[in-house]
């Protein structure tokens, strides 16, 4: 059991709220949600590209982080912020294949972007952020696994439940069809 | 611009956005109060209960509870084996045995008795007599055993193990004795006769002593020799389905079931290791659907706690690991654990509770099984 009796959460250094968050001090588990739930949320709507879904799957994953917190053994915050990140991603394909959208063999190509953009040289984050969320899903969960989240095909594969060739293939129609949706909209930029 | 160099720009420029996506409105407190109930409700439930959830636990505390759970089945292997044991402790202290003599005395005192009764036993035996002879006298008198010699002579042996508590004399009861042909398996047997005789027997009357007389007796009525199979090795085959996870999941099992029996000839021990398969219909997409497989090596040990022989009720733990798996159902590593619960020992049908442990040992799923006896090759051994 801790003995940390302290006031204010927010002012504490980070293994000190871990401490006490596994303790179960629901304020303490407040300001480490606090921290990460924005980023976090960001990561689930990527996926599912919808608030509510993204809220859900924010929600299971942050019961599962205080759940585990004892078994996780701090290495610095950015291994940190890895871990939560890692739980919130697998939950978020869990929630896609409950709901039975999860499709890897989607030909139908997405809406484009409404307006066209005026960057040329360079996009911005948020524009590329936005770009991916017009794939379709099962393009975007293999894009997103592979290109943001720096898995291997190998592991993608696992994850999904499908071969490495398919999730090759899904990374590379994803791809091509990136280039469509950034061409459509007076982009030219080689993808 | 190679896909790797691209690749880096967008992981770098994605993954250093801060805040919610603009347009769209989400407000973290609400979802805050969400997650603060379930983690209140779920500390509450675990108090309530008196248990603390193995998520909470660290692994030295996970390594101790596994190791408990082994320690407390290997001690009901090791108490079942040594209750005997307690018996003969117990047949000294009477007084029937000092350093065994006693008792081989008693032996040859029945011997003789029935000798004599078998050698004069001329022309049909008058039963009703018999047992009219055996609800007035007391098991403990040499009448009685004289009774037993007369009812083995006309083929029966009497099988008296029914006992229970009185409330008013503390003590406990022997409520009735059993008539049964002698030539046939113990476990087999059927009630010619079912009898009343209420006797207190005092100090006597404790369950141990009540079965400790039976060990003398038992094995010199019944034909039971020394190559009489005392236990018995099963190949089994089991199907069923299994609710897991919201799914319906078809089950087939196989593996050897090993029953023992105690000194009374009635099985009271059972261990089983069995291959248990579960199937998992997946669908990855409309058109592409998966079969996952997900098998489970279980080791089962179960207990009749019955005290009549005729009626066992087994109870027992079963504790499996994943062992071979494909889909996303359970993650690797994953535990199951098993409850032996049945009140007929040869039922075809039987429900099964179950529990996973998932997600690293973090995640209890409950689940049950109904399994169906699909087959069984059973050979008596002796061991």
């Amino acid at each position: 059991m801790s003995t940390l009796i302290i006031n204010k959460p927010r002012e504490l250094t980070i293994e000190q709220l871990l401490l006490l968050c596994k303790d179960g001090d629901s304020r303490a588990q407040k300001t480490l949600y606090e921290r990460y739930a924005d980023r976090m949320f960001r990561v689930a709507y990527r996926y599912v590209k919808n608030e509510f879904d993204a809220e859900d799957i924010l929600i299971n994953g942050f019961v599962k982080v205080f759940q585990n917190l004892c078994r996780m053994e701090y290495m610095g915050e950015k291994s940190l912020e890895a871990w939560i990140k890692r739980i919130v991603i697998n939950e978020a394909l869990m929630h896609l294949r409950k709901n039975n959208n999860f499709n890897l063999v989607e030909d139908t190509y997405a809406n484009t972007v409404g307006e066209a953009s005026t960057i040329h040289s360079e996009l911005a984050a948020e524009e590329i952020y936005a770009l991916i969320l017009q794939l379709p899903i099962g393009y975007r969960t293999v894009f997103n696994l592979y290109v943001i989240e720096g898995y291997s095909h190998k592991e993608i594969a696992e994850k999904l439940n499908v071969s490495e060739n398919t999730s090759k293939s899904q990374l590379s129609k994803g791809r091509a069809l990136l280039r469509k949706i950034l061409e459509k909209n007076g982009i030219h930029y080689e993808i | 611009m190679r896909f790797e160099d691209l690749d880096n720009i967008i992981r770098a420029k994605v993954n250093g956005l801060e805040g919610v996506p603009p347009n769209v409105e989400w407000r973290k407190e609400p979802a805050w109060d969400k997650i603060d109930a379930r983690l209140q409700s779920e500390s509450q439930g675990s108090k309530i209960l008196g248990l603390v959830p193995l998520s909470k636990l660290s692994h030295f505390w996970q390594y101790s509870v596994a190791a408990s759970v082994a320690i407390v089945i290997a001690s009901s292997v090791w108490l079942g084996s040594s209750y005997f044991n307690d018996v003969d402790q117990l047949q000294k202290e009477d007084g029937h045995s000092a350093s065994g003599q006693g008792y081989t005395d008693l032996k040859q005192d029945k011997n003789k008795i029935y000798e004599n009764n078998l050698s004069s036993s001329n022309g049909p035996v008058d039963m009703e007599k018999i047992l009219q002879d055996a609800i007035s006298k007391d098991i403990e008198t040499p009448q009685d055993r004289e009774l037993l010699a007369q009812l083995a002579a006309s083929g029966y042996a009497v099988n008296s193990i029914g006992y229970g508590h009185s409330q008013s004399s503390f003590t406990n009861v022997f409520h009735y004795s059993k008539a049964v042909p002698f030539n046939i398996e113990v476990h087999d047997q059927i009630d010619i006769v079912n009898y009343l005789t209420p006797h207190t027997i005092g100090k006597y009357s404790s369950p141990e002593y009540i079965r400790s007389f039976e060990v003398p007796t038992l094995p010199e009525m019944l034909p039971v020799s020394n190559e009489t199979p005392n236990a018995s090795l099963a190949f089994i085959i089991n199907g069923g389905t299994g609710f897991v996870k919201d799914n319906f999941a078809p089950q087939l099992e196989a593996g050897v079931l090993l029953k023992l029996k105690n000194k009374l000839n009635q099985y009271n021990h059972t261990l089983s290791l069995k291959a248990n398969t579960q199937y998992f219909k997946h669908q990855a997409s409309e058109n592409e659907n998966s079969n996952n497989l997900n098998t489970f090596i279980v080791a089962e040990y179960g207990h009749n706690i019955a005290k009549k022989k005729d009626k066992p009720f087994w109870l027992g733990l079963g504790i499996g690991y994943m062992a071979q798996s494909s889909g996303d159902y359970f993650d690797k590593g994953t535990m199951m654990l098993d409850m032996i619960l049945g009140g007929n020992d040869s039922s075809k049908i039987k429900i099964t509770p179950q529990v996973y442990l998932t997600d690293n040992l973090t995640r209890v799923v409950p689940g049950i099984k109904v399994g169906l006896g699909l087959g069984k090759f059973e050979k008596g051994i002796s061991i």
